[in-house]
């Protein structure tokens, strides 16, 4: 931690959270300043704390603040167990509610009204509230109480036009739309936050995942609705360039892609390929290289195979052709280029998690004056309960005995005690599953255990 | 009153992130001035089009990532356009920059001279690797950087190339991220003054793959394309008598739910009771789930598990996500007059603000529609001025 400014330094969110998108989008506001305290019940905790992957393979007793799933998106927040189905426990979030400048919650529609905790409720306590609903679909409309995760939303957007023309529609890599999502819930919190310090007035943000992840095919839209018609899948090749392909190389499991836009590109590739059947002459325009893409695409491999993705990329590049390679995680840790930008951040976790230094991504952007970077490791549950207690709601020893007695807030164990602990409907002592990576390798999930990772993460 | 009002953003470059982070700057009240080259943003001439009657080709993407803007046409080579540029500086609140890194630095526009003369200015750059390092300059599209930042690595097939989205998602997620840490700076601008933000298109898809970094920091496990055997019950989508569908085990006791919902009695036996189980049998399974999907309409499954509380995914192409009742319940296309294309529906309140809904209220402007309106209402200019400086290419 350091005293430099950041833009959110004095903006106070509750969060009550699930999954991804959400708890992401409040990592990324407490890099910039907000203090977030971050609401579980340890009876009902977030279900990526039981999805791993776990340090070195290893759950641990204190395995629901082992997850790096969970860990890797509630970062820069401070941890907090209270029960809101107790009517003390609501108290005290509205409390809470009354100091702070935001909340944030991705309940089913219906929750927070049930619950009595709802924008029209809250807003009695703090007048210049801003709450944001995270939700599938948005708390109107015939979908209000359809659940929505990041997939399907990505099936309802973008799968369509994702993916082989002789296959079936698409998902790309990992819960993407839940990272769209999270951006979208960063701008709308921004946004409603500069509203208020100009206007006094605070408001509710009835956030939707699918009217977030939408603009992204907003263009198809438009044809569709003007031409009635749209452009089909198609794979990894260009709508209107070629060639534009991915490509293996020198290697097990590596590909490099490109994408030749000019007829002057076109000619350099071909000098460079320097093969007797891959000469510029022979398709000189793009509608002609279009139409043979097929062989073209496996001149290419002949070519591309006996090299390794850098040293294609290099040649690539020093003829100022559009090229990359196709990074797996340990490139990217190791990429030069994020080096040099310093856009991972090595974190030393909390000494009772025994998690030790991991790496993770930092923000995708620099501030010259706010740069925003992790302000603390994910907090172990109920860390600061104390502090949310004593300090922000000026409760004293005996209050928060209560309380504990009552099971309105799970007290904070460390150390062996942990074992104790109930986490979820899981019995004291309950440990999640994990697989090995030679089972993972076994599955196809992963392409490689690579025991030497420890150095390349220690050695940031 | 909108959150925005008042706000007066510039935007420069030809790219879909600085487009979309201003149509929403746009929407939520700000006024933008698009800064265009003579021949105008490339995007105009991307595929595919709408006619006009007169003929007129538009670009689809051109026309949904500009609504609401203001657009002025100047010659980047001209020492009088760059001047001009300089001057709208001054008055602006926020610049957000497209161009390739050194380009406007090469046209006499320093990003150190525009802060030093408007102190409380934001200016956000969004390129493809970021204004530094040594990739810098490299040449791009919009696959090299979903290959570079590692989305490509874990898309697809266990046995296929690596894929792509096939749409620019992540040039629209670089546009959230320049739209949220502009916001972030205009919140701390009259506390700690204006400054330069550098948005790295390639560090945005990296910060979209947690889950496979934090496999490998936690695990040495490099996370690729599987599994072998495509998700039954996960984030694959499987065809029905009309299209694809797909359901979730995500809690225990969801494949018992199911398998009831599907009324497949076969799937209650006891070999398919546990994940191990499902994965032994996976081939008997598959055939009893197609099976069955054959029988079903997507658009009926996807109510119906919904009605069941299952995590159910339909896919939609665009025509039926454009008439998704949900959206169109909530109001969310808005119907946009862009010349003589009359009522093309637009996104809206994209944010989800319930008070200050940001709405597009004008079209998308043709090229240089609003140069002489933006050099007398924000320049002062006096009409003679600008006429010379058109005769002479200055501005168009």
């Amino acid at each position: 931690m350091n005293n430099k400014p950041l833009p959110l330094h004095g903006v106070r969110i509750i969060e009550t959270s699930d999954i991804l998108a959400l708890p992401m989008a409040m990592s990324i506001l407490g890099d910039m300043g907000a203090e977030i305290i971050h609401i579980e019940y340890a009876q009902r905790p977030n279900f990526y704390r039981f999805l791993g992957p776990f340090p070195d393979g290893d759950p641990g007793i204190n395995w629901h603040d082992r997850s790096g799933a969970f860990n890797g998106s509630n970062r820069s927040k401070k941890s907090f167990t209270l029960n809101l189905s107790e009517d003390s426990g609501r108290d005290l979030f509205k409390h809470l509610v009354s100091i702070s400048d935001v909340v944030a919650e991705n309940f089913s529609a219906r929750v927070m009204t049930n619950l009595g905790l709802n924008y029209d409720e809250l807003k009695h306590v703090k007048p210049d509230l801003i709450m944001l609903s995270n939700s599938g679909y948005g708390h109107s409309g015939p979908w209000k109480d359809y659940v929505g995760m990041a997939q399907v939303i990505e099936a309802a957007t973008t799968s369509h036009l994702t993916g082989f023309p002789d296959k079936t529609p698409s998902k790309a890599g990992q819960s993407i739309m839940d990272l769209v999502v999270a951006w979208n819930i960063v701008s709308a919190i921004t946004m409603a936050l500069f509203h208020r310090n100009k206007t006094g007035e605070g408001q509710w943000i009835d956030h939707s995942m699918l009217e977030a992840c939408t603009p992204v095919v907003s263009s198809p839209l438009l044809d569709v609705a003007y031409n009635d018609k749209y452009i089909p899948r198609n794979g990894n090749r260009h709508n209107t360039f070629a060639p534009q392909g991915c490509y293996p190389c020198k290697g097990d499991d590596e590909w490099f892609v490109l994408t030749i836009k000019t007829n002057d590109e076109w000619e350099k590739l071909c000098h460079l390929v320097n093969s007797e059947s891959l000469v510029a002459g022979k398709y000189p325009n793009n509608d002609d290289r279009y139409t043979n893409h097929e062989e073209i695409d496996n001149h290419i491999i002949s070519w591309s195979k006996k090299l390794s993705k850098q040293e294609v990329v290099e040649k690539l590049q020093s003829i100022n052709i559009a090229a990359a390679p196709v990074n797996n995680s340990r490139d990217l840790l190791q990429d030069k280029q994020y080096k040099y930008r310093e856009f991972f951040e090595q974190v030393e976790h909390y000494e009772e998690t025994n998690i030790g230094k991991r790496v993770y991504s930092g923000l995708p952007f620099n501030m010259s004056k706010t740069n925003g970077y992790i302000q603390n490791p994910t907090a172990p549950l109920g860390f600061h309960n104390s502090y949310v207690l004593s300090d922000l709601l000026g409760l004293d020893e005996d209050d928060i005995l209560d309380l504990e007695d009552d099971e309105v807030v799970s007290e904070y164990k460390s150390g062996t005690e942990v074992q104790d602990m109930r986490v979820g409907n899981m019995p004291a002592g309950y440990k999640p599953a994990s697989p090995t990576n030679q089972s993972l390798i076994d599955r196809g999930d992963v392409r490689e255990d690579d025991t030497n990772y420890k150095n390349i993460i220690e050695k940031f | 009153m909108l959150p925005l009002d008042g706000v007066l953003v510039l935007e420069i470059g030809s790219s879909i992130s600085a487009s979309y982070c201003c149509k929403i700057l746009a929407d939520y009240g700000a006024n933008i001035v698009k800064i265009e080259t003579i021949d105008g943003d490339s995007i105009r001439n991307e595929e595919p089009f709408i006619k006009d009657s007169s003929n007129i080709d538009h670009s689809t993407l051109f026309l949904s990532l500009n609504t609401g803007k203001k657009s002025i046409s100047v010659n980047f080579d001209e020492e009088n356009s760059i001047d001009l540029i300089v001057q709208l500086a001054q008055k602006a609140d926020v610049i957000v920059d497209g161009t390739p890194p050194k380009f406007l630095e090469q046209k006499g526009l320093l990003f150190s001279n525009l802060l030093n003369n408007n102190t409380n200015l934001v200016i956000t750059s969004i390129t493809p690797y970021g204004q530094n390092g040594p990739n810098s300059d490299w040449e791009w599209s919009q696959i090299s950087l979903e290959a570079f930042g590692g989305n490509m690595y874990v898309s697809g097939d266990y046995d296929g190339e690596p894929m792509s989205f096939g749409v620019p998602l992540f040039q629209f997620v670089a546009g959230q991220v320049a739209l949220s840490s502009t916001m972030m700076a205009l919140l701390c601008a009259d506390r700690l003054g204006g400054q330069y933000i550098d948005v790295s298109i390639s560090e945005v898809v990296t910060s979209c793959i947690p889950y496979a970094l934090q496999y490998y920091t936690y695990t040495g496990a490099i996370w690729g394309r599987g599994p072998k055997n495509r998700l039954l019950f996960g984030v694959d989508l499987w065809p029905t008598s009309n299209g694809h569908v797909g359901l979730s085990v995500i809690r225990s006791t969801d494949f018992e739910e199911i398998a009831a919902f599907l009324g497949v009695p076969e799937m209650y036996e006891e070999k398919f009771s546990t994940p191990q189980g499902r994965e032994e049998n996976y081939e008997e399974l598959k055939s009893l789930y197609l099976n069955r999907l054959q029988e079903i309409d997507k658009d009926d499954f996807f109510h119906e598990a919904h009605a069941w509380r299952l995590m159910a995914s339909r896919e939609l192409n665009p025509k039926e996500l454009l008439h998704c009742e949900q959206l169109i319940e909530r109001e969310y296309f808005t119907n946009v007059d862009h010349g003589k294309l009359t009522g093309l529906p637009h996104v809206s309140n994209v944010l989800g603000l319930n008070t200050t809904k940001g709405i597009p209220r004008e079209g998308s402007p043709s090229l240089g529609q609003h140069t002489e309106d933006i050099l007398t209402t924000i320049l002062n200019i006096d009409s003679n001025v600008i006429k010379d400086m058109k005769d002479k290419g200055v501005i168009k």
